[in-house]
């Protein structure tokens, strides 16, 4: 190994890591970058994590010291830290724990830094949050003020240690089964087992633990970790989710693995307003009201009952408005769940301020190795136009033509192909447009879902799907979030929005459950040839790049040639 | 190992390759005749320190210290130091002799005759290091952790940063007004994008808003690009070069950084000596580790007035190029202690044998290809690869690694720059060291598949009157050889730069056409316009030398002081030394005698002229007398003068003392030994 290559790791002065996957370190510096950094992307041999001052507070908050953050990072990288990120680190981690919310006959913020409560008292901002004027060492804070402060000091970089406890919430004897119905075993993953305990551990400080965020990636079965965390607590629970798809399938794992009855779980959504010992509600509803202006209806939802835990489902989804109930509920446990803890709106302080620290991260390749979730092989299929779409095509204004590639009628007969090659296995396709949705549903004569579909409806479709009845569905975008289909090994995407790159992720991320057979996933993507398409493929490719999917690209004949690849 | 030879070196003059300690050591003929002297700088100035006396240590120390590379009056420096250090005029005017003649210092002579010497520059570092070894210890790794960084935000080294800006110049163009002067909006732009501020320029004194019209960040990077052949001056504007500069070629990041410092020491704190000095001492720095600056500075004995401040606007300088880190201490012990580190290897190219610099093993290639399009670019890289990455990617991180990206507009560009797929997906798969990774190729293919099919260009065109005239011609083999196409039956599209040639032919067939105007040549009001009249300060650039000599070719005038004058090569004679030594009894100089009190006046008088000592015998011992004047006393006349300690002596000063006239009994001058002009007239040891 010559000496440009003798260390794995690449440290920008901004925070960005480059990690050589090749490198015979690779391990101990992934380990390390997920404590004390976040994966941005891994397209290649080198994968891209960045530092932020969130990050490192996580880091701090499980433990590392900027000594021993900056000791490794040394250790590992090929041409030392940079002088102005060495300070930042120091800075941030510095930071943490300087200032802590206590319970002292009421709130207190302390420090042991006399000069940083100066300096916070003379925020404008927060003076009505105080009760009194500060102290050198402390200052006493509005109960209601408590998620306030929180986020308020995180956005000007000084994180606070919530130690002033949480209500117990009403209690709630519940627990997981032993078995399902059906006979099956009931049993947390160990990794699950692991997140449920950083999370609330048996033992632990009630007042120091109980909110933070688990990070599992698709797949994984974040929904069990909820469930695990809800039966370790006990207490009536609050549970928000992205759409109501996915409330009806937290409400069905709740019922089928835990010893909840239908009485003891509630569905708060646009169609039903039932509030039970555990309520699933979407985010949707919460931020509903009649004007702009408008106050919220639904927010009594929060303090309805006595909650202990409110757990937030795709917490990277979190929209603006629940942030800001949530700061009035810091006296509530809360569990955020996600896959990535990037937001696209930039939020990452708001969730750490007020949901909590990272709590548990479980590292994607070996969920992966172990068979947790399934292996996926994404290929873009190239399908020409038709002579007669092609001059349509060429003729048209531009913004119509992305339309006519989408909507390419060859695509059809590639889908059939595909079909025909995974003729045993459960298959979803997916599109954008519903015109050509419902085209391809008639003329392959398969059930198809859009959004227009009563929720009931779509669920009975979803179920039929899952016990084997239909093995194709057609979907439209209403399936891009949190539709459970574990049993779907096949995707088709046959038409998709311009360049987004979070939709192609979740499309793919229908097919990751782990597969009875242990085999793999196959998602198909097609695309009109010589298209713009092409380029909006590339862009929506991107971001699965970025996570570790190479795509691979077919051409489609449209008369005899197979599709090349893999076989079902 | 640098090489050179004496032949035909401007910095050895002839007359010293056989004679000077250090060439002694090295010479060696070489195939083609020539001498050949293998000039291992440091260990050659080693050498002839070792072998130079005090006084010649001394006073060479004092000269780097003063002058750095700078030209400087050998009598002024003679003054100076014997102000400085008790040693006489005549030691001092011979030890300047003898560093002639070994080549440490050179001279030059101005239109009137006065002889200027000076310490090549390029050496001037050398020898201060040399003769002034650093003294600071770095710190331990604890020292390291309760430092805060001073520097505001993360810096590019300016071999980097020189990269972004040209390469922005290179892809926007860098047009000037009638007067040399830049175009405000484009300068501006630069001049956001830059991370080396004008105001750190500025403040470090090396490039002013005073002396030349551009912000001067910008000009900085303009001077250097000229400078380095990175620029280059046409009518109107000023052109980036397709290629890396030919010194930068093939080297590595780090390197090209080492150079660039050696050129803002020579071309920037060259012409201060008190900068200079705090340039040089920093240079003995083991790079990447910590020193407190105080240390440093203690080491360096920079008390004098004046270097106070040249350290600190050089070391804002250093800091601002990206190549030194500075720190300061936030707790206590030590609170508030300034640290510093070097991140580039500072030492002057004499110095720096066997550095590593990082190298990829063989097949292992230098950038990494990513599958999503992005490239990177480790410290590494040749800049050959950079300056091609510029130009073909769009860049997304300019760090310690740049990050590049491929696009489908980038490779317009680079399509446009004569890459075809192939050419530069191989040229990616050869840099990288390993295939182009699919998702990669794919892009570049679709990407490139629409590219260079169509082009639009302008053309001259051969239109005939009729069918038999155009076959004539398209038979005719000279004339089709300077044809491109046949467009129609009548029509034909001339070879690019052929026109000419083409109508001259054609009146050799009998079909005289008009004349083609020459490409390029102005149209609206027929003439040239007159040269420019550059603005003060702005080198017109249109000659490439003055007065005889090369002009500067950078943007602001930084010629070495001693290029202004003509070379003085003449061999240091005894006469020179000692005006009148000829009419000069050779008894005075030979040994002790009794003279006249008239006589003893005379070679008072002649010592003082001299500058040196008499050898006189007080009571029962033999002392050395440095006169330095004679007054009229009521018995005759007395002396005033110090006692020259035996052996050498140093930065003392003697107490003066008046003798009288009858003290001189027995007496001689004595001129600094060894002494005495060699058969060929030049001083020599003896």
């Amino acid at each position: 190994m010559s000496i440009v290559h003798s260390q794995p790791l690449l440290i920008q002065s901004d925070g960005t890591m480059l990690l050589s996957e090749r490198h015979p370190r690779y391990e101990e510096a992934r380990d390390v970058l997920r404590e004390v950094a976040e994966l941005r992307k891994r397209p290649g041999e080198w994968h891209t994590y960045r530092v932020t001052p969130v990050t490192l507070w996580n880091a701090a908050a499980a433990g590392w010291t900027a000594d021993g953050v900056l000791r490794k990072l040394r250790s590992l990288a090929r041409y030392g830290v940079p002088a102005a990120l060495e300070g930042e680190i120091r800075r941030s981690m510095d930071r943490y724990g300087k200032l802590r919310l206590v319970q002292e006959e009421g709130l207190v913020l302390r420090s042991d830094d006399p000069g940083l409560l100066r300096e916070i008292a003379a925020v404008q901002a927060l003076r009505p949050c105080w009760l009194e004027p500060p102290l050198a060492a402390s200052v006493r804070v509005r109960p209601e003020a408590r998620g306030w402060v929180k986020r308020e000091l995180a956005a000007r970089g000084y994180p606070v240690v919530d130690e002033a406890g949480y209500r117990a919430g009403e209690a709630l004897a519940v627990e997981l089964r032993r078995t399902t119905e059906a006979g099956e075993a009931v049993a947390l993953r160990d990794y699950q087992a692991e997140a449920v305990e950083a999370f609330a551990p048996e033992r632990g400080d009630v007042r120091g633990e109980g909110s933070g965020v688990v990070v599992l990636p698709c797949g994984a079965g974040k929904t069990w970790v909820g469930m695990g965390a809800l039966a370790r607590l006990r207490c009536e629970t609050l549970i928000l989710t992205p759409n109501a798809t996915s409330v009806s399938q937290w409400i069905r794992e709740l019922l089928r693995h835990t010893t909840l009855s239908e009485r003891d779980v509630g569905v708060y959504t646009g169609d039903r307003k039932e509030v039970r010992p555990v309520t699933v509600a979407t985010y949707q509803i919460l931020t509903h009201r009649k004007s702009k202006d408008g106050a919220y209806p639904h927010w009594k939802l929060f303090v309805d009952r006595n909650w202990g835990l409110i757990v937030y489902d795709e917490v990277h989804l979190l929209p603006a408005p629940v942030f800001r109930m949530t700061a009035d509920l810091q006296a509530t446990r809360r569990l955020g769940l996600t896959a990535t803890l990037v937001r696209e709106d930039g939020r990452e302080n708001d969730v750490f301020a007020l949901i909590g620290p990272k709590k548990y991260d479980a590292p994607w390749l070996n969920l992966e190795k172990e068979g947790w979730i399934a292996k996926a092989s994404c290929r873009e299929v190239r399908v020409p136009l038709a002579e007669e779409s092609a001059s349509l095509y060429q003729s048209a204004p531009k913004r119509s033509r992305q339309r006519i590639a989408g909507e390419n009628p060859r695509k059809l007969e590639a889908v059939e192909r595909l079909l025909e090659r995974h003729r045993k296995q459960q298959t979803l396709i997916i599109g954008h447009y519903l015109d050509q949705l419902r085209f391809l549903a008639k003329r392959l004569d398969l059930p198809v879902i859009t959004g227009t579909m009563p929720q009931a409806d779509r669920q009975r479709l979803y179920d039929r799907f899952n016990r084997g009845e239909l093995g194709v569905l057609a979907v439209s975008k209403v399936a891009n979030f949190a539709v459970d289909l574990p049993d779907a090994s096949v995707a088709i995407q046959i038409s998709g929005s311009y360049g987004s790159r979070q939709e192609e992720a979740q499309r793919l991320g229908r097919i990751l459950r782990p597969k009875r057979d242990g085999s793999q996933a196959y998602f198909y993507s097609l695309v009109s040839e010589g298209t713009d398409e092409v380029e909006f493929a590339r862009k929506r490719q991107r971001f699965l790049l970025e996570q570790g999917y190479p795509y691979e690209v077919d051409r489609f004949e449209p008369e005899a040639s197979p599709i090349g690849g893999a076989e079902a | 190992m640098k090489r050179e030879r004496a032949g035909t070196s401007g910095s050895l003059p002839e007359y010293e390759a056989g004679s000077g300690p250090a060439a002694e050591l090295r010479a060696k003929p070489a195939e083609d005749g020539t001498l050949e002297i293998e000039l291992d700088e440091a260990a050659a100035c080693r050498y002839w320190a070792g072998g130079a006396s005090r006084l010649e240590r001394r006073l060479l120390r004092w000269i780097v210290r003063r002058y750095a590379g700078l030209p400087f009056g050998e009598d002024e420096a003679e003054l100076g130091f014997a102000a400085d250090e008790a040693w006489t005029g005549a030691e001092i005017r011979v030890a300047l002799a003898r560093m002639r003649r070994d080549g440490v210092l050179l001279a030059v002579r101005k239109a009137w005759g006065d002889r200027l010497l000076y310490v090549p520059a390029e050496k001037a570092g050398i020898w201060q290091l040399t003769l002034d070894p650093p003294g600071a210890k770095p710190l331990p790794f604890e020292g390291e952790a309760d430092a805060e960084p001073l520097s505001a935000g993360s810096r590019l080294p300016l071999s980097l940063e020189l990269l972004t800006v040209w390469s922005a110049m290179r892809r926007h163009g860098f047009p000037l007004t009638a007067k040399g002067v830049p175009h405000k909006a484009r300068a501006d732009k630069l001049v956001s994008a830059m991370r080396l501020t004008g105001e750190e320029v500025e403040s470090s004194g090396i490039v002013t808003a005073r002396e030349q019209p551009a912000p001067p960040n910008v000009a900085l990077a303009l001077d250097i690009g000229l400078c380095v052949g990175a620029l280059a001056r046409e009518p109107g504007r000023i052109v980036v070069s397709d290629r890396p500069p030919a010194a930068w070629a093939g080297k590595t990041r780090p390197e090209v950084d080492a150079g660039l410092l050696e050129l803002a020491t020579l071309r920037y704190a060259g012409r201060d000596a008190k900068l200079h000095r705090a340039a040089t001492a920093l240079r003995g720095l083991t790079p990447g580790l910590w020193y407190k600056e105080s240390e440093v500075r203690g080491s360096a004995d920079s008390a004098a007035e004046g270097e106070d401040e040249a350290w600190e606007r050089w070391l804002g300088l250093m800091a601002a190029c990206g190549w030194l880190e500075r720190a300061v201490v936030s707790d206590p012990p030590g609170a508030g202690e300034r640290m510093l580190r070097w991140t580039i290897d500072p030492r002057p190219p004499g110095l720096r044998r066997g550095s590593a610099a990082a190298e990829a093993a063989p097949g292992e290639g230098t950038i990494y290809v990513q599958p999503d399009l992005e490239i990177l670019v480790p410290p590494e890289a040749g800049f050959d690869a950079r300056w091609i990455l510029e130009g073909v990617a769009e860049r997304t991180a300019a760090d310690v690694v740049f990050a590049y990206r491929l696009t489908r507009e980038s490779c317009r560009r680079a399509s446009e720059a004569g890459w075809t797929f192939s050419s530069l997906a191989d040229w990616l798969a050869q840099e990288s060291g390993s295939p182009l990774p699919e998702p990669a190729r794919r892009a570049l293919a679709d990407w490139f598949s629409r590219l260079g099919k169509a082009s639009v260009a302008e053309a001259t065109l051969l239109r005939l009157a009729d069918e038999e005239a155009a076959q004539l011609v398209a038979r005719d083999e000279t004339a089709s050889g300077l044809l491109e196409e046949r467009l129609s039956e009548r029509v034909f599209v001339v070879r690019p730069g052929c026109a000419e040639a083409l109508v001259r032919r054609l009146g050799e067939l009998g079909y005289p056409a008009a004349a083609v105007p020459a490409a390029g040549a102005r149209t609206a009001g027929g003439k040239p316009e007159a040269k420019d009249r550059a603005e003060p300060g702005v080198p017109d650039g249109g000659s490439p030398e003055r007065g005889g000599r090369p002009a500067d070719p950078g943007w602001v005038q930084r010629r070495p002081a001693s290029s202004f004058y003509e070379e003085d090569r003449s061999p240091p004679k005894e006469e020179e030394l000692f005006p009148g030594l000829g009419d000069v009894p050779a008894a005075w100089l030979k040994e002790p005698r009794s003279y006249h009190v008239s006589t003893r006046r005379e070679l008072v008088e002649r010592a003082i002229a001299w500058r040196t000592g008499l050898k006189l015998r007080r009571e029962n011992d033999w002392v050395r007398f440095v006169p330095e004047k004679v007054t009229p006393t009521e018995r005759g006349w007395a002396a005033t003068g110090w006692i020259r300690p035996d052996g050498e002596t140093g930065p003392v000063r003697f107490p003066r003392q008046e003798w009288s006239a009858d003290l001189f009994a027995e007496m001689m001058i004595e001129l600094p030994a060894p002494s005495g002009p060699g058969p060929d007239g030049t001083w020599t040891n003896h």
